[in-house]
């Protein structure tokens, strides 16, 4: 589907996710927002969902609408929100294996440091492997790089294993 | 039919002696009759005893050809109907081994399954309490090694800054490029 929209209108519901867990939970919102359309009631989005939007979707969607970049309509707004969908579905992913299950703000820190890297927003496809001890490992584009202690933890966690088993 | 030749042998010789004996015993009257001396006896005696001791033997030879004749196809059919038996006897062993391999390939792979489904599961059993294992260490493992790996343990903040410090050298040795 070709965009017919500002991009500037979907960079923030954008910038509002960092993982690919996050971005599940965007689209699911979004496909909610959309079952509200078409049911007789004038206004925007945000109005037709009314308390049945979700609070972080809502407060972004209610600036876009603010912004005038939504157009009005069922029609209009159901091409809005598929064009939203079209939009988050390309942003690219970005793998990554960490020590330790990163918090919220560290995801979201990492996600910045990721996409000014990689030059545009990324998406973080996390993976969580303590064996990995620390560092990450980041698989991107087809590159594979391993910047953790994973290969120097191998050996000690062999021998570490074979001593549990053997007791 | 070797005891029927048997009885039969000696029978047709007492024949032959019963029927010499009586021919003599005719011959001796006639002798009488016609009164022959004593010597013409004698070569008459002979003659006829030859000519008897000749048919007899004829005789016999005749009974006893006949009865191994009989004997022949008697045994060739007793022979006929041994192989006609053995020939049946042979098909049905054929077919009862052939059953009992039939039977006894399916015994086998049955009892190969039940061994292989019991092996597989003692496997999965010993593996799954194996990674039992494994998983109730797991902490003592990651330290243990992170530990022997760094040698000391690292707080959270640590571990963001090195994960920053590996996006550093990512950048430096142009990953992201």
């Amino acid at each position: 589907m070709k965009l017919q929209f500002s991009e500037s209108a979907f960079v923030p519901f954008a910038s509002s996710v960092y993982d690919t867990a996050g971005l599940a939970r965007l689209m699911g919102e979004i496909d909610g927002v959309k079952r509200l359309l078409f049911r007789g009631e004038e206004g925007t989005i945000s109005q037709k969902a009314g308390t049945f939007l979700p609070a972080g979707f809502g407060a972004i969607l209610m600036d876009i609408e603010k912004s005038g970049l939504e157009s009005a309509g069922d029609s209009n707004q159901m091409r809005f929100l598929e064009a939203l969908e079209e939009y988050l579905g390309a942003l690219p992913l970005f793998k990554i294996s960490l020590a330790f299950e990163p918090s919220v703000t560290f995801g979201q820190t990492l996600n910045n440091l990721v996409s000014r890297n990689v030059g545009r927003k990324v998406i973080l496809d996390v993976n969580v492997d303590q064996f990995i001890i620390s560092g990450a490992i980041l698989e991107f584009n087809g590159k594979y790089g391993d910047y953790s202690l994973a290969k120097q933890a191998d050996e000690v966690i062999g021998k570490t294993a074979t001593q549990i088993l053997k007791n | 039919m070797i005891e029927l030749l048997l009885i039969l042998g000696p029978v047709l010789m007492l024949s032959v002696i019963a029927l010499s004996v009586v021919v003599l015993v005719k011959l001796s009257k006639v002798e009488r009759q016609i009164g022959l001396d004593s010597l013409a006896s004698k070569k008459l005696k002979s003659k006829v005893a030859k000519r008897i001791q000749d048919e007899g033997a004829q005789i016999l030879s005749s009974q006893l050809q006949k009865a191994v004749d009989d004997f022949s196809r008697d045994l060739k059919g007793h022979f006929t109907n041994l192989t006609i038996t053995a020939s049946k006897q042979s098909q049905e062993l054929a077919s009862y081994i052939k059953d009992q391999q039939e039977s006894i390939l399916k015994e086998s792979q049955l009892l190969v399954a039940n061994n292989l489904a019991k092996v597989s599961g003692e496997i999965e059993s010993y593996k799954a309490s194996q990674l039992k294992k494994i998983d109730s260490s797991i902490h003592t493992i990651v330290s243990a090694v992170a530990k022997e790996v760094l040698g000391r343990t690292i707080s959270l903040s640590e571990h963001e800054d090195l994960v920053k410090r590996a996006l550093e050298r990512a950048k430096k040795s142009r990953f992201f490029e």
